[in-house]
């Protein structure tokens, strides 16, 4: 049973993320409160958690809800779950995507959507900034953060550094600087 | 074609070898024949079966590298899917030419646009483009397995990683790189869509509506895609 509801509840949260895990949070916070999965304080701590290690947070949540409520089998189920929404929605999505690319309209429309998806980027580099400021109490803290953003953003947009290494590096200055 | 060679062959040796031998040489003959037919139609089925198991081979390798690279980006990303897009774009285009510039941006806008994480869907996209249903599921499972590992990892020893102080100093530096890879993001992004200033006025209304929260991510999108339809069809009207 306790299988059915976990596959239930995060093929419905794979469904509804949309634009970006942080919408989908109080989805996820509503049902593994409704079935008990987590106390309200381990919701915290997995928020934490899933912004800390890499991965999407729906991913991450899966995993983690599923393995505490049904082990290992739950992980997986709880997982498959909720990338289940992504394989057939983009299966579908590709296939209107390569045949209609050509066609005036669609062509049209994405001159229209794609400086949305630059306007979106750029609002998630507001909304990331100021969270991520938020949270450093101390000015020397914050100056370091916009510094090594600072760093990264000429890096990676006009010098070709590897994104992987950046992280790599920062997170090593992070050891010593904070 | 190889029968009647050697119905020819045959022929000609029965026509060379003196009567007394005929008998000799036509079972040899025919041994040798029944050998010949076993060797060339287990040759048909050799070569068929390497033609095969080449096709197969290139096709894991393919699935195999689609794995190990969305392996990669799953690895490294950090705070939602906006901080990887660089890394996406890098692999895919520059690295291993799997779509154009542009494409690109429409696969991230078509990703963000239907359920599911951006990076899976990303994966997803990618892998059912290159090689089918069952790329998708390698790009899918490179994309996911190292979140898996990882979080079933932390499940075990949650309360020492959360309160280790050195965790807390690494992710502080994550979390600046985090920030300058969005805002690349943006700047890459940028360069390729947008083109005049119709684009720059849909781009700058968008990130007002993003941050200011007042619809849902979805209609943006959408809202973006009918003033794009209505703006160049009626350009296209007026030339």
């Amino acid at each position: 049973m306790i299988y059915v509801q976990l596959f239930g509840a995060f093929f419905k949260i794979g469904l509804f993320t949309l634009g970006g895990g942080y919408a989908m949070l109080a989805l996820i916070r509503q049902d593994i409160i409704r079935y008990g999965w987590l106390t309200p304080a381990e919701f915290v701590d997995i928020v934490g958690i899933a912004e800390m290690t890499p991965g999407p947070i729906a991913v991450n949540a899966a995993t983690f809800v599923g393995y505490r409520s049904a082990g290992i089998g739950g992980a997986l189920l709880a997982t498959s779950a909720v990338v289940l929404p992504s394989l057939i929605s983009v299966f579908i999505i590709s296939r209107v995507w390569e045949r209609y690319k050509t066609s005036q309209m669609v062509q049209d429309m994405f001159k229209g959507i794609r400086p949305v998806v630059v306007g979106l980027v750029g609002a998630a580099a507001i909304q990331v900034g100021a969270s991520t400021l938020q949270v450093l109490i101390s000015l020397s803290h914050q100056g370091m953060t916009l510094l090594l953003a600072a760093a990264t953003f000429y890096g990676v947009a006009f010098k070709k550094w590897d994104p992987i290494k950046v992280l790599a590096g920062c997170a090593l200055i992070g050891l010593f600087i904070f | 074609m190889w029968a009647t060679r050697r119905e020819w062959a045959k022929k000609v040796r029965l026509l060379k070898s003196p009567a007394r031998e005929k008998l000799a040489t036509v079972e040899s003959k025919s041994a040798s024949i029944c050998n010949n037919q076993f060797t060339s139609i287990s040759n048909i089925f050799n070569t068929e079966a390497s033609v095969r198991s080449r096709a197969l081979k290139e096709k894991l390798r393919g699935y195999w590298k689609l794995f190990i690279v969305f392996f990669r980006i799953g690895l490294f990303t950090f705070g939602g899917g906006f901080a990887m897009l660089p890394l996406i774009e890098k692999e895919v285009v520059d690295v291993h030419g799997w779509a154009t510039r542009e494409e690109i941006v429409d696969i991230f806008a078509l990703a963000q646009s239907v359920p599911g994480a951006i990076a899976v869907n990303t994966a997803v996209f990618i892998g059912l483009r290159l090689y089918g249903l069952l790329g998708a599921i390698a790009a899918l499972l490179g994309v996911v397995s190292p979140s898996i590992a990882i979080i079933l990892i932390i499940a075990q020893l949650f309360s020492q990683f959360q309160s280790n102080l050195y965790v807390a100093r690494a992710f502080s530096g994550v979390k600046a790189a985090v920030l300058g890879l969005i805002a690349a993001a943006t700047l890459r992004a940028g360069r390729s869509a947008i083109v005049d200033r119709f684009g720059l006025l849909v781009a700058a209304s968008a990130l007002a509506l993003s941050v200011s929260g007042v619809i849902p991510v979805v209609w943006v999108i959408l809202l973006g895609g009918l003033s794009g339809i209505l703006y160049h069809r009626r350009r296209g009207e007026e030339q």
